[in-house]
């Protein structure tokens, strides 16, 4: 057995280990990016065999669940970006609900409005609310989540905050 | 704002709930070549992660500090040819639109392109990143600001700003970097906006406490570039129940917050409180140093306690979004630039109006991009002309976005902007 063959069940193993590890907590995240736990799974997916094809050059990856993480969110984007071209296509049959049925009976009235809110907004600033408020980061680990400078972090959360205020007064009013 | 924060939380996490399981991996293949995966069978269709997920994110609208240009040379400021140019009319022909703009590609590399070509003409590369960048009319004069450190994908705060003019000469290449000799900007605070005067005479630096959204310090400085002499102007979100939340926008980050008017002279911000959101004018040559009361209110897009005098309720069922985060002063000083939506059923139109400082009210439409659903809404100016009738700008849903020259239902891609956190033209 040559080294390469070697490598294969120890690198199919870890991914799987990480898998198991982290699979459910980056599909939550992917559900509150997108809203819909089909593209969620696809997403993560595709983030651990990007992990997995790629093993060989990132053995001296510190920290795997950044990775991908960043690779969820990139796939996030990805994904909103083509529905946004599909959707342009499918509702003017029907409107499409983004929210799952047990999502909706989950949720109250008001966190539905919050969910509809936030999947309104721009991408970045979608990011920027979900990293600093659903997943905790501070501001300095959003930006390093993001390739963005802690500035733009701050910016894209205010005009989030600001933008969902807005939209809940409009709603009570 | 705190009660919204906390709202996001218990829905994030509520949402997040609902996934109780997920299916599990694929097999992974047995023998994969060192640099290709044949994936297992896949119940859906492959979104292919990129190789590159770990390195930037960065949108199109990302923005930046913009200024705009009236001049066709380097010096004398003079006014552009009046009028917005025929439907149709090349791009390239259009009178007044800077020859080329400034970018932050990354963390340590700024480049000058071409507009209408693209073309890299110029590299710059810093050891603190610049995170902002402005320009005068003349469209080779800009300053850049830098701000933090980057250093192992570790952004770190180093105290304060330094500032540099960037001068290029008439073909876009790089003539001068100099650093400017700007006094220190208050601690605590950071640079949320930056507006270089048409004359390149003066910088503008709108700076907010590190508090915000509670905002106990709001600021807008001007430095006169040659003697390093500077102004302020303050007020305080908690005392002042005229300015609770602070400035919106941000000029360095985002979208343009602060700019002036040709006269290098009158600056215009944008407010939001709960009264209003709208449009204040500062006139930088006159007494006081009271931010709010020394200046005046120009256009006000959303009126809380007067819903009647909102402009989304001027044509209803329009609802306007985002003006004063995207909004630009023309530089002959009648008319504000803002980018704004609307939905009517289930079309979607978003673009830039043009407001008039005098009466406040919506006169002309910069431009516009019609699409049928409500997807979500990006917005950001970088320039308007002399008369505020030709901008650049991007509108975007989601990812989808270009920036280019728009004038009235003319929208002109430009070539290679993408990627930036912050430009200016």
């Amino acid at each position: 057995m040559d080294a390469a063959k070697a490598e294969i069940p120890s690198r199919s193993h870890a991914v799987t280990a990480l898998y198991e590890a982290h699979a459910l907590g980056l599909v939550r995240l992917a559900v509150v990016m997108t809203g819909d736990q089909g593209s969620a799974e696809d997403i993560v997916q595709d983030a651990f065999l990007g992990l997995y094809r790629r093993w060989d050059r990132l053995t001296d990856l510190p920290h795997p669940l950044a990775y991908l993480r960043a690779s969820v969110l990139n796939g996030c984007r990805t994904a909103l970006r083509r529905r946004s071209r599909a959707d342009r296509r499918l509702q003017r049959l029907s409107e499409v609900p983004s929210e799952s049925a047990e999502a909706r009976a989950l949720l109250s009235e008001e966190q539905q409005a919050v969910a509809r809110a936030i999947r309104d907004l721009p991408y970045r600033q979608r990011e920027a609310l979900v990293l600093r408020y659903y997943l905790d980061m501070s501001e300095a680990d959003a930006a390093e989540a993001m390739r963005v400078s802690r500035g733009a972090v701050k910016s894209a959360t205010s005009r989030a905050l600001a933008a969902i205020g807005r939209r809940l007064k409009e709603g009570q009013s | 704002m705190k009660q919204t924060e906390d709202l996001v939380r218990s829905t994030t996490r509520a949402l997040a709930g609902t996934v109780r399981a997920v299916r599990p991996l694929p097999p992974l293949p047995e023998a994969p070549s060192r640099n290709e995966v044949t994936p297992g069978r896949r119940t859906r269709p492959a979104w292919v992660a990129p190789l590159a997920a770990a390195a930037a994110i960065i949108i199109v609208a990302g923005g930046g500090v913009t200024a705009r240009s009236l001049l066709a040379k380097s010096g004398t400021p003079r006014p552009s040819a009046s009028g917005a140019p025929t439907r149709g009319v090349s791009a390239g022909s259009y009178t007044g639109v800077p020859p080329y703009y400034v970018a932050v590609a990354n963390s340590s590399l700024t480049v000058v392109r071409a507009t209408w070509t693209g073309a890299t003409l110029a590299r710059i590369t810093t050891r603190t990143p610049v995170v902002g960048v402005a320009g005068a009319a003349d469209g080779r004069t800009f300053v850049l600001d830098e701000q933090r450190s980057i250093m192992g994908g570790k952004v770190t705060w180093v105290g304060q700003p330094t500032f540099y003019l960037l001068r290029l000469t008439a073909s876009g290449t790089e003539e001068s970097l100099t650093r400017l000799a700007v006094p220190a900007i208050p601690n605590g605070t950071v640079v949320s906006g930056l507006a270089l005067s048409p004359d390149g005479s003066k910088l503008a630096v709108d700076v907010d406490s590190d508090s915000w959204p509670q905002a106990r310090l709001m600021e807008i400085m001007t430095y006169t570039l040659a003697t390093g002499a500077f102004r302020s102007w303050t007020t305080s979100g908690v005392t002042n129940a005229d300015a609770p939340f602070g400035f919106t926008g941000s000029g360095v980050d985002g979208a343009q917050s602060i700019s002036w008017t040709a006269d290098s002279r009158t600056l215009a911000f944008g407010v939001e409180n709960t009264s209003y959101i709208g449009m204040r004018l500062l006139d930088t040559a006159a007494g006081g140093t009271d931010l709010m009361a020394d200046s005046r209110l120009a256009v006000v897009e959303r009126n809380f306690r007067d819903p009647g005098r909102s402009l989304r309720n001027a044509a209803p069922p329009y609802y306007f979004v985002s003006c004063i985060t995207d909004a630009m002063i023309s530089m002959d000083g009648s008319a504000i630039v803002c980018g704004y939506s609307t939905s009517v059923g289930n079309t979607t139109t978003m673009g830039f109006a043009q407001y008039s400082t005098g009466t406040g009210k919506m006169n002309h439409v910069v431009g516009l991009v019609h699409f049928e659903g409500q997807a979500p809404i990006g917005i950001s100016l970088y320039w308007v002309n002399s008369t505020g009738k030709i901008a650049i700008g991007t509108s975007e849903t989601t990812g989808r976005g270009r920036v280019g020259v728009m004038n009235g239902d003319t929208f002109t891609p430009l070539p290679g902007v993408t990627g930036f956190e912050a430009i200016a033209w």
